[in-house]
């Protein structure tokens, strides 16, 4: 890849990598790094992968860099965050939230790991099996882990109504 | 996996239609003589998929470009670059070959021998911090195994008070401890909420059910448990049998007033 090749890299899939992380994590700190470092890492790479891989390279270095950092500062910071959408919802009438809001939530109310594997398969297409390559995971825990992501997306929206 | 997992994995395939007629039938006929499983296969639905992303510009897209001006300049200082050491390796090899080249042998091998050196000093180096990190992990395993132990032990300390005697007192002791859920072999403690408590739970595989009951204090208990038939392990049935198990262990104890 020239430089030029890694440029149109930047002009093509920035944004779109920026909105991958932000949906799985909801942090734009972290989203801001797992970015700069996936770009980085495709700089330094850039002789030995074609632009055609560019877009899943950069995706999964963001998706790993994510699950690192996930591992090293949850549980309080996560919690309050968690414990704020909870009052907001409550808070907020269920006649005023519309589908796409809630899906919204719905999204927010998974793990990570949740979050990940459906934002892969229904925004960037990936099939089960490339996201289980992607994620280090066995392809039954990928299916195992969307199966339980959609039932608890149907649940969270039933609870308030919506469908 | 484990038997529930497996369920869910064929209730995944079945509604994605992954299934070939006669594994489709089957199902089918299973999720019939059982309502519980029915009624969880009912709530998978690929219909509701993700949210499309919000139109947000990556900020920082100005500091990845690179420049590109100088790409000539690039190739051709990477040639030059090259050339140089084809015509130094060059030279080298032929310095070898001169007739009194066993100094320059002796000099070779002291560059062997400092190469080694280095590179096991490398492998010690990572094999320390791998070390350190693995030392680390386990303490941070056992501390919060531990602090998972003690919420357990605090549980039962309550419900065993004499003033928790009512199938409404258990369930609000229950309400107020934080639940567990154990990812990756690292435990995380959140707050309950009415919508999380029986998900959040049901992550935990159950060859490592993390449960309130007493006696289940193994994986081992906690699979035996599981294999029971008169356990259903629907997200409802499992907290179900556990707010039962508490239940009837109020009532052996104390009188219902």
């Amino acid at each position: 890849m020239t430089p030029e090749e890694y440029n149109e890299a930047v002009d093509s899939w920035a944004d779109d990598v920026y909105r991958f992380a932000l949906s799985c994590c909801r942090d734009g700190d972290r989203s801001n790094d797992a970015v700069q470092e996936a770009f980085a890492k495709l700089w330094e790479m850039r002789e030995s992968i074609e632009k055609s891989r560019c877009k899943g390279f950069l995706i999964m270095v963001v998706q790993n860099k994510l699950k690192d950092t996930f591992r090293h500062d949850r549980v309080v910071s996560e919690n309050h965050e968690k414990i704020s959408h909870q009052h907001e919802d409550r808070a907020t009438p269920i006649e005023t939230i519309d589908l796409r809001d809630a899906l919204e939530k719905a999204m927010a109310r998974l793990t990570e790991q949740q979050r990940t594997i459906i934002t892969l398969h229904d925004l960037e297409g990936y099939q089960y099996e490339e996201i289980a390559t992607m994620m280090k995971m066995n392809y039954s825990q990928v299916q195992v882990t969307a199966f339980r992501a959609r039932v608890r997306m149907k649940k969270t929206l039933l609870n308030w109504g919506i469908v | 996996m484990n038997h529930n997992d497996d369920i869910e994995l064929m209730l995944f395939r079945y509604k994605e239609g992954m299934l070939d007629e006669n594994e489709a039938a089957q199902v089918a006929d299973f999720l019939n003589k059982n309502p519980e499983w029915r009624e969880l296969a009912d709530l998978y639905d690929p219909q509701f998929k993700a949210p499309p992303y919000p139109a947000v510009a990556y900020p920082g897209k100005e500091k990845l470009y690179k420049a590109q001006h100088n790409t000539i300049l690039v190739w051709l200082r990477r040639f030059s670059a090259a050339a140089t050491v084809v015509i130094a390796v060059t030279v080298f090899a032929l310095w070898i070959l001169k007739p009194n080249g066993g100094k320059q042998q002796v000099a070779s091998n002291g560059q062997e021998e400092l190469h080694a050196v280095t590179r096991d000093a490398r492998q010690d180096t990572l094999q320390d911090t791998l070390q350190d990190v693995q030392k680390q992990q386990k303490v941070l395993h056992a501390g919060t195994r531990a602090a998972q132990q003690d919420i357990r032990q605090d549980v039962r300390q309550e419900i065993a008070r004499p003033e928790c005697n009512t199938v409404d007192d258990v369930i609000a002791v229950e309400e107020k401890a934080p639940s567990i859920i154990e990812t990756d072999r690292l435990i995380t403690y959140i707050d309950e909420d009415e919508e999380k408590d029986t998900d959040e739970l049901i992550i935990v595989e159950t060859d490592k059910l993390i449960s309130y009951l007493p006696e289940v204090t193994t994986a081992d208990k906690a699979t035996e448990y599981a294999s029971r038939p008169e356990w259903t392990y629907t997200v409802e049935g499992w907290w179900n049998s556990i707010q039962l198990a508490y239940t009837e262990r109020v009532l052996d104890s104390h009188v219902l007033r």
